[in-house]
């Protein structure tokens, strides 16, 4: 297989697991988001049951994941590998987290249905200003599957790129990585094995631990706030080139979608949330607490300021530097 | 062939991975050989181990294998001529109430689960660290890794059947820290609506340090638990 | 997942009535029969027991075991029919804990089977060698970590782990064998003479 031009080749600690690849030639567009309209569906649609294996930074995990898609409904159960007996059930929009460990469990409400392994949504003809897409011509192996690599590389350094192993025969992201446009790899899951059933039975999608006399612990949405009368609004011209406030045109109109949101900006790929809160806002009981500076928690970014008496919390899926500047585009009206 | 090669075929056969012509072999070894049934045994322990499941009493004194060897004794010898037989005795096993404790199996099993009691009375959560116990600890932990002792309420002597639970050790990055917990509600907030791709946290660091979930989380009453099961 | 040569060969010798080869058959799937069991009989000592009978009916059922799907999922499929008849008993019978005479003398001989046995270790032991094997895994050198976890978590068949790992079949089959045997080491120093070391009882 050819090296692309200044072949961004990576390692990611010395297992044996994670092993160097040789990146093979990549061709143009149309085939990627092909490729990636092709994954989503089969994220959408399939059930799968494997095990992953997940890095960010140095900290590395392996998880099995059971996933079902039925009528309509997806319940996901992961299991933990590291004796903690963790376990992760996601049955639509509810979510339960069982520690034996620690006898507790916690179920959380969220505001909808979402998968560990998430789809790329949002490629279209704009994606191609600030992101390069290309995809293999040809199929590569990794770990046994056969999978064609797509890449989705920024053009600048204000937003993360992502590459996906493709899985030929399912569309099955076999191997995924969110990369920075230096070429690191900030993040890794891969699969060391996959099986697509056609039908996954209930015990499966059961927690294993037994829950007698474990603490059951409720987490709710966060409740609605005061009626805080914004006067910020995200300057445009400040944002950082591609990134602009959107709707949820899936939502229903009426429904707010986090209490708190007042802005989600997005440049098609990248998403990051604005909260927008009474500077004294945190006393409150269910209320926010407050953040300081800047935080990373896995692969998302999160800042805090106050501005104007007010609180603005920013978290995205982007580089921290980006987080701050959107930061700085919230100004008052 | 040595010792060592012949156990090396057993672990292979374990697994299912020997071929045809060497599994018969060694399978006529392991009959034979009571230190290579125990190495099986202890193969199938490991697994479990591996695994987190419950281990199904490892010791020979309680070993549920031992238990069906017992059995197995006073059954017939299978014959093909005997799937009539096995049908009845299977039909009738199944009209002999387990419950009643007094088949052997049962009243041994009945006194674990007593002694059990007795056991877990003397690990109440207390000081946190049973010093009844640490008598019989062995090797000294590694720091990275805290078994937590199991904890249960006492219960009278006849009625109540609990057990200690299986262990489970505490993934080393809870280690508490000065980290990001106030900021967990946000990202919550976020991913309940964006719909980022490749959005990923260390899950095993969910629950201690940065991520404690159980923050800002209220208690469930008896009635909503009971609800859910 | 291709055929397991091991668990045919003892069927075929269970069939032709040797009992050993069932006994190895017992002691290699009692866990897994154990955990599913406790699915649906969360009581552990009601699970070994219906575990146990499981084993037994497996046992008299095991001549008209053909071969059409692996010895595990077929023993799996009895265990758990098992299981589920012996809670309809159960629930059936709710006198487990009524104060009939059988009942009180039961308990009183068990009073006494308590104060002579020596079952309080036993307990204790379960989990100390649940303790040892755990780390025993973490000591192991990365590969063979890798190897044994593999198989036993996810099953991976040697062909798998190879091309997971990027080694040779015979390299994985070596790791496994290499893991067991340390973690196996370990287990012998800590409990010396135990665990079936040296005679088998019963």
């Amino acid at each position: 297989m050819a090296v692309t031009a200044g072949a961004k080749m990576v390692r990611l600690g010395a297992a044996c697991l994670l092993a160097v690849l040789s990146w093979p030639v990549l061709a143009g567009s149309t085939d990627a988001r092909a490729l990636i309209g092709r994954m989503n569906e089969a994220l959408a649609r399939r059930n799968y049951d494997g095990v992953f294996v997940q890095q960010i930074g140095t900290r590395r995990e392996t998880w099995r994941i059971i996933h079902r898609m039925r009528d309509g409904r997806m319940t996901e159960r992961l299991i933990s590998t590291d004796g903690s007996g963790r376990e992760f059930v996601r049955d639509g929009s509810e979510a339960v987290w069982y520690f034996p460990d620690r006898k507790v469990v916690l179920v959380e409400q969220r505001g909808r249905a979402s998968g560990y392994i998430t789809a790329l949504y949002g490629v279209d003809a704009d994606t191609e200003k600030f992101y390069q897409l290309r995809s293999s011509e040809q199929p590569v192996r990794v770990r046994g599957f056969m999978a064609r690599l797509v890449t989705v590389e920024p053009r600048d350094a204000l937003r993360y790129g992502y590459r996906y192993w493709i899985d030929e025969k399912t569309s099955m992201p076999v191997r995924t990585q969110l990369v920075a446009a230096s070429g690191e790899v900030i993040a890794e899951i891969s699969f060391i094995s996959m099986a697509l059933p056609d039908m996954v039975d209930e015990d499966l999608l059961k927690p294993d631990a037994d829950t007698t006399g474990f603490r059951w612990m409720r987490r709710d949405k966060p409740g609605a706030p005061s009626s805080v009368r914004t006067a910020f609004v995200a300057r445009q011209d400040l944002l950082p080139p591609g990134f602009r406030v959107k709707s949820f045109p899936n939502l229903p109109a009426a429904a707010d979608p986090a209490p708190r949101t007042r802005f989600i900006i997005s440049d098609g790929l990248a998403w990051v949330s604005v909260f927008i809160e009474d500077a004294s806002a945190g006393e409150r009981p269910g209320a926010m607490r407050r953040a300081e500076g800047l935080v990373q928690m896995g692969t998302t970014a999160a800042y805090s300021l106050t501005a104007a008496g007010h609180r603005i919390t920013v978290v995205g899926d982007v580089p921290a530097d980006t987080v701050r500047s959107i930061a700085a585009a919230i100004q008052p009206e | 062939m040595s010792e060592q090669e012949q156990i090396s075929q057993l672990s292979a056969l374990f697994d299912g991975e020997l071929p045809r012509d060497q599994a018969e072999l060694v399978i006529r070894r392991a009959l034979k050989d009571p230190a290579l049934r125990a190495a099986w045994s202890r193969y199938s322990l490991i697994g479990a181990c591996v695994r987190g499941e419950p281990l199904a009493a490892a010791l020979p004194q309680v070993d549920l294998a031992a238990r069906v060897r017992t059995r197995l004794a006073s059954e017939p010898e299978l014959s093909a001529a005997g799937k009539a037989d096995a049908d009845n005795a299977a039909a009738s096993a199944n009209r002999t109430s387990l419950w009643r404790r007094g088949a052997l199996g049962g009243a041994i099993a009945a006194s674990v689960a007593l002694v059990s009691l007795v056991i877990v009375k003397s690990m109440m959560p207390g000081t946190g660290a049973p010093a009844e116990l640490t008598a019989q600890q062995v090797a000294p932990q590694p720091a990275a890794v805290a078994t937590v002792p199991p904890q249960a309420t006492p219960a009278p002597l006849l009625v109540a059947r609990e057990s200690a639970p299986p262990s489970y050790t505490t993934p080393v990055d809870d280690s508490p820290g000065r980290r990001s917990a106030p900021l967990f509600n946000y990202v919550a907030a976020h991913n309940d609506v964006a719909v980022s791709a490749v959005r990923l946290a260390p899950l095993s660091s969910v629950m201690g340090g940065g991520f404690d979930l159980t923050q800002d989380a209220v208690e469930m009453s008896a009635a909503e638990v009971g609800a859910r099961r | 997942m291709s055929v397991d040569t091991g668990d045919l060969g003892l069927v075929q010798r269970v069939q032709k009535g040797d009992k050993t080869a069932f006994d190895l058959l017992v002691r290699k799937y009692q866990h897994k029969v154990v955990k599913l069991v406790t699915r649906y009989l969360r009581d552990p000592s009601e699970a070994e027991d219906v575990a146990q009978e499981a084993f037994i009916k497996a046992y008299r059922a095991i001549p008209q075991f053909r071969g059409d799907s692996a010895f595990y999922t077929w023993l799996y499929r009895i265990a758990i029919n098992t299981a589920k008849n012996a809670i309809v008993s159960r629930d059936r019978n709710p006198v487990e804990f009524d104060l009939d005479m059988q009942n009180v003398e039961e308990s009183n001989s068990m009073q006494l089977r308590l104060a002579d046995s020596e079952t309080p270790e036993s307990l204790l032991q379960t989990e100390e060698i649940r303790t040892t094997v755990n780390q025993a895994i973490e000591a192991l050198p990365e590969d063979l970590r890798t190897a044994i976890v593999l198989r036993e978590l996810e099953g991976l068949s040697y062909e798998d782990i190879a091309q997971a790992m990027d080694c040779p079949v015979g390299t994985v089959r070596s790791r496994i064998f290499r893991a067991r045997e340390a973690i196996d080491r370990r287990l012998s120093e800590v409990f010396e003479g135990g665990l079936g070391r040296t005679e088998e009882l019963g």
